[in-house]
């Protein structure tokens, strides 16, 4: 397991990206270790780990959202909200909004792209599609935002 | 902006996380774990995800068409008139239930398996009904009064459960996904070049009602984007819009009689709690809505929060009161999923990674559970799960 150690953090970059939330980014990364972790003897020899799970990150994530049971089973440690209190600036606040109202595929993508830095072709490989499909998704995501962001977002 | 300045700007939007705990080896699983510290629910989530990969793969509006199957009137029991039946006793009447099984590791196409029938609340036995037939991707709702199964998912269904609504994409409905998995493998540069063009030439959604007496079908409101049906109470209906080329989400109550449409603000969500001035007040006051049900008449959002180590579950009435459903120190951790009210009080489903039981909950009775058996297993392979929700009133 210490094969992933390398990536957790970026996961939970990503998680945090998509969920919006420390405590639950950190549950969805642990619960992907978990799933991971017994899925290793599937994992092909020689295969690239990061994507890979990065993906079961992702869909850990989208899990979550989809099905607001999940988060009944929890204890007492329910998420906070975070405070947008400390940001003033008003177009970071706009953005913050909008990401906000995103489907929670198109924060993947978002995150994938200018979070964690990803080219199309690695983006690919997370998404399970093509990398043309990633760039198409990625401008798709944009195109949502765009509306709440006066100045055209660079392609 | 250019790209790199939208990614400054997007990092600031978004934050740093926190230090995480999770991201040292040290919390990963020992080999020994206790398979019971897998995630509760992860298997049901595969089993609905599978269901959903699919909405994923496509985008939200195979929803629509998943929903869209129109009745046909001679593949149903023939409807039985009318009546107004005795409020039944939930200790000796009949459920309606759907079945999900589902099994498959992370990274594989979860197998699933979904069937509907009935729990005789008195001794906890299921018997599948033949008759449950919904279409891929959804699930189905018995209506009492009709006697047979609708191939639309509760919040789809009137409330008088005699009409449904479905949605048509526009220009065409492009997601078939059954007929194009056979046809187009998933990855496949024919299937992405298939869903690349559906999404390109997706104009709206057309919300159609169908009446379930005699299929026919009538065109409700048209909208250019996507769609999704958040209440139906009376003869108002909230949906939620999202513009197909991008813009503000808007909110909108249509009459299910005249397809009149109201914009309405956009209020946060019916999932938002109502504060009281302490909570207002209070560092750290956390709570989670946890899903919804219509229970005498109106849609409520039930609620989950921790006052003082206290498990608080809760729903929120539209004068925003609140009706308690449990309060303790007692551990209720795989209860109170799938709500579903009908007369005799509120039902919740049950998960076989918790309690494979049904929940009665009503104000006089308070809380009831009820062990299920005759259960069908879930599909062979890994993370093999099962679950039960409650699917129509209890007859």
């Amino acid at each position: 397991m210490e094969l992933l150690a390398p990536v957790l953090g970026q996961a939970h970059r990503l998680a945090f990206a998509m969920l919006g939330n420390g405590a639950e980014a950190e549950d969805a990364v642990q619960e992907a270790s978990l799933k991971a972790w017994k899925a290793f003897p599937r994992l092909r020899q020689g295969s690239d780990i990061r994507p890979w799970f990065f993906t079961i990150t992702a869909n850990e994530c989208r899990q979550r959202r989809r099905n607001r049971w999940w988060r009944v089973d929890k204890g007492g440690d329910l998420p906070e909200v975070q405070s947008p209190d400390l940001v003033t600036d008003a177009a970071v606040l706009d953005l913050r909004q909008s990401l906000q109202r995103l489907p929670i595929d198109m924060k993947a993508v978002l995150a994938l792209r200018y979070y964690l830095d990803m080219t199309f072709v690695d983006m690919a490989r997370v998404l399970e599609c093509s990398p043309q499909a990633a760039k198409s998704r990625t401008h798709r995501a944009l195109a949502r935002l765009r509306t709440d962001i006066p100045e055209d977002l660079g392609q | 902006m250019n790209e790199q300045s939208f990614r400054e700007l997007y990092r600031q939007a978004v934050g740093e996380p926190p230090p995480s705990h999770a991201v040292g080896p040290q919390r990963l699983p020992a080999a020994d774990a206790n398979p019971h510290r897998v995630p509760r629910l992860a298997v049901l989530a595969a089993g609905m995800l599978a269901i959903l990969v699919v909405a994923a793969l496509v985008g939200p509006r195979a929803w629509g068409h998943l929903n869209a199957a129109p009745v046909t009137p001679g593949s149903v029991a023939s409807p039985v008139p009318a009546a107004t039946p005795a409020t039944p006793d939930f200790k000796a009447c009949k459920l309606p239930v759907t079945v999900l099984g589902s099994s498959g590791g992370p990274g594989q196409a979860a197998i699933t398996t979904t069937e509907g029938g009935f729990v005789d609340s008195r001794t906890g036995m299921y018997t599948r009904d033949p008759a449950y037939a919904p279409n891929p991707g959804t699930l189905a709702e018995y209506s009492a009064s009709l006697r047979r199964w609708l191939p639309a998912s509760h919040t789809m269904v009137a409330p008088d459960q005699r009409s449904y609504l479905s949605k048509k994409l526009l220009p065409y409905d492009p997601y078939e996904p059954e007929r194009m998995r056979a046809v187009m493998p998933k990855g496949s540069p024919a299937y992405i070049a298939y869903q690349e063009k559906s999404l390109n030439d997706f104009q709206g959604t057309e919300l159609h009602l169908v009446d379930v007496a005699t299929g026919k079908d009538r065109l409700l409101w048209t909208f250019p984007g996507f769609i999704g049906v958040q209440s139906w109470d009376g003869n108002e209906i909230v949906v939620e819009a999202s513009p197909a080329r991008g813009g503000e989400q808007t909110n909108w109550l249509i009459n299910s009689a005249t397809g009149e449409a109201q914009s309405q603000p956009l209020t946060g969500g019916r999932e938002r709690l109502v504060l009281a001035p302490d909570e207002v007040t209070q560092k750290g006051f956390s709570y989670q809505s946890t899903g919804s049900f219509r229970y005498e008449g109106r849609t409520h959002m039930l609620f989950i929060t921790h006052p003082g180590g206290q498990l608080w579950i809760f729903y929120q009435t539209r004068d925003g009161g609140r009706v308690t459903i449990y309060r303790g120190t007692g551990s209720v951790p795989y209860g109170f999923v799938w709500p579903f009210g009908d007369r005799t009080g509120i039902w919740f489903g049950g998960r076989s990674d918790g309690s494979l039981s049904l929940t009665h909950w009503d104000a006089g009775s308070g809380l009831t559970s009820i062990a299920l058996s005759g259960l069908p297993q879930p599909p062979q392979g890994d993370n093999r799960h099962l679950e039960v929700a409650p699917a129509g009133p209890c007859i």
